[in-house]
């Protein structure tokens, strides 16, 4: 019955969890500019990241290290510092565009300006981390996040053309807009393998005592949660294909999403996308700010655990503070939250490959996961994900921001 | 057993199972006409940066010294202090009040005393 508890409260994270603004505004643009066309990007971003949350619980459940900590330990300090060093800093853009979310969801609710309360809503998600448990935080924003299943309604209310929607799930060359395609498919890659969703779990894991009987529950979690997550992103797709591709609106800023719900919803489609908005954006700052404390402190040796007492874990809640509050300065500049987070998704594509590689060594390692080691399904769709989508990002990151195609 | 494998970048826990570092250097001794022997493991930010580069060693020993908080940015636990190389590296110190834990103290006693809750 535990287990059962468990993976459901998994799938719940899954569906609550999976939306944040990455996905949010990769899978809107993508319905809008190309209908269902990416879908397969979002299916296959999310094949590589079951196996890739699959591998960080196990990693867990049986090393028993940190996933920092055992790359640093297997690969030495020198190598660490570059991987780390831009992680930190694409988590940093991450978490301002998540606060960005936060700040334009209580924008469309009360007209409030973003530059305003973008420094009081890191400290808002701050005091949740000081005083909150790991769990809590997780369930509590997961469990609102099911407002997500409102895309679902309006999805099967808007009718989508069964035939058209089953060829998105293949991949195609683009017809128009090849540059901005491609970007395109590489940021819902570098929205759904987010290097910080790794130590996020894996640091859960040990902080939760997983051993060899909790392989079987991390594999159903991996799959049902990851899988019905992403059901929730294809949905804001064909959402956005039904509203704004028909009148030819490109995604530019925010306030067009916001009414992606209007058509099934009516007066309550824009207050519900901003909750929903707000809540997982919530959610997702929290996790990003305290993985990439738990990277650096296990990197470094530091004491960490989010349910200990703060204090005594002083330089670990430190990271998260200092990440918060610059996450807050970023969006108070006046920065516009939709080009940081196209920016930041497509940037998470080029360093996935520091991240990832030697992690997938390490789960090949006998050393650290005795006959738990990868299989070969496992490694190639991983490493071959990883690659062709970094070079891919490489290419056209340059173009889209040239405006070229 | 191997040095570099079993002990190098390896996480340090003292006596009171804290977390207090990581393994940042081995040093060893060179004795005449007998084998060298490891006589300390090494932490501290400035052990780091040698590894990497000599410039990142020289700025990480003056950032040091102009923050004070630690005494000297390299700390060495003698071998004969080490109990344990399993997974971690189970060490004979007490941290609370040693170089390892300075910043984590002095963050706490002049960052987080002020935190009303």
């Amino acid at each position: 019955m535990k287990n059962i508890g468990q993976v459901a409260l998994g799938v719940i994270t899954g569906i609550g969890g999976f939306l944040e603004i990455g996905t949010m505004a990769t899978s809107a643009e993508a319905g809008a500019a190309f209908r269902y066309s990416l879908i397969w990007s979002v299916v296959l971003g999310t094949i590589c990241l079951i196996f890739l949350i699959e591998m960080s619980g196990r990693h867990a459940a049986i090393s028993k290290h940190s996933l920092a900590g055992a790359v640093r330990e297997r690969f030495g300090f020198p190598f660490v510092v570059v991987p780390r060093a831009a992680e930190l800093i694409v988590n940093l853009l991450l978490l301002g565009a998540e606060i960005g979310g936060v700040c334009f969801a209580i924008k469309l609710l009360t007209g409030v300006p973003i530059q305003l309360i973008a420094i009081p809503i890191g400290i808002i998600i701050w005091i949740l981390i000081w005083l909150g448990t790991l769990d809590g935080i997780e369930y509590g924003t997961a469990a609102l996040g099911m407002l997500a299943i409102a895309f679902v309604v309006a999805a099967v209310k808007y009718h989508p053309p069964l035939h058209e929607l089953a060829r998105g799930f293949a991949p195609a060359m683009p017809h128009h807009d090849a540059a901005h395609y491609w970007f395109l498919v590489i940021s819902i890659i570098g929205a759904n393998v987010s290097p910080y969703m790794l130590y996020f779990y894996s640091s859960g894991g040990i902080e939760d005592e997983w051993d060899e009987k909790s392989l079987g529950t991390n594999r159903l979690t991996a799959i049902l949660g990851m899988g019905f997550g992403a059901a929730t992103a294809i949905t804001v797709i064909i959402c956005s294909a039904h509203v704004f591709e028909p009148l030819g609106i490109r995604i530019d800023h925010y306030e067009q999403v916001a009414f992606v719900l209007v058509p099934a919803f009516g007066k309550w489609g824009v207050p519900l996308f901003a909750i929903i908005l707000g809540v997982c954006c919530f959610g997702a700052a929290t996790e990003v700010s305290l993985a990439s404390a738990y990277s650096l402190a296990q990197s470094l040796g530091w004491n960490w655990a989010e349910d200990d007492k703060p204090q005594r874990e002083a330089r670990f809640a430190l990271t998260y503070t200092v990440m918060l509050f610059f996450g807050g300065v970023i969006m108070a500049t006046g920065i516009d939250p939709l080009k940081l987070t196209m920016l930041t998704m497509g940037l998470t594509a080029v360093v996935l490959p520091l991240a990832i590689i030697p992690f997938i060594i390490i789960m090949n390692d006998e050393k650290y996961m005795h006959e738990h080691t990868n299989g070969p399904i496992g490694n190639t769709v991983v490493v071959f994900t990883i690659v062709l989508t970094a070079i891919v990002a490489l290419v056209t990151i340059p173009l889209e921001i040239m405006g070229g195609s | 057993m191997k040095l570099i494998n079993d002990v190098l970048d390896k996480q340090l826990i003292d006596r009171d199972c804290r977390k207090c570092g990581r393994v940042d250097g081995i040093v060893i001794e060179l004795r005449e006409d007998e084998p060298p022997r490891v006589a300390a493991i090494e932490c501290g930010f400035a052990v780091c940066a040698r590894r990497v580069s000599e410039r990142w060693e020289r700025f990480a020993v003056v950032a040091g010294k102009r923050l004070g908080v630690r005494k000297s940015p390299r700390y060495r636990i003698a071998w004969e202090k080490v109990l344990d190389t399993g997974l971690d590296i189970d060490v004979d110190i007490d941290s609370e009040d040693a170089p390892p834990l300075a910043w984590e103290k002095w963050i706490r006693e002049h960052i987080f005393a002020k935190v009303p809750f």
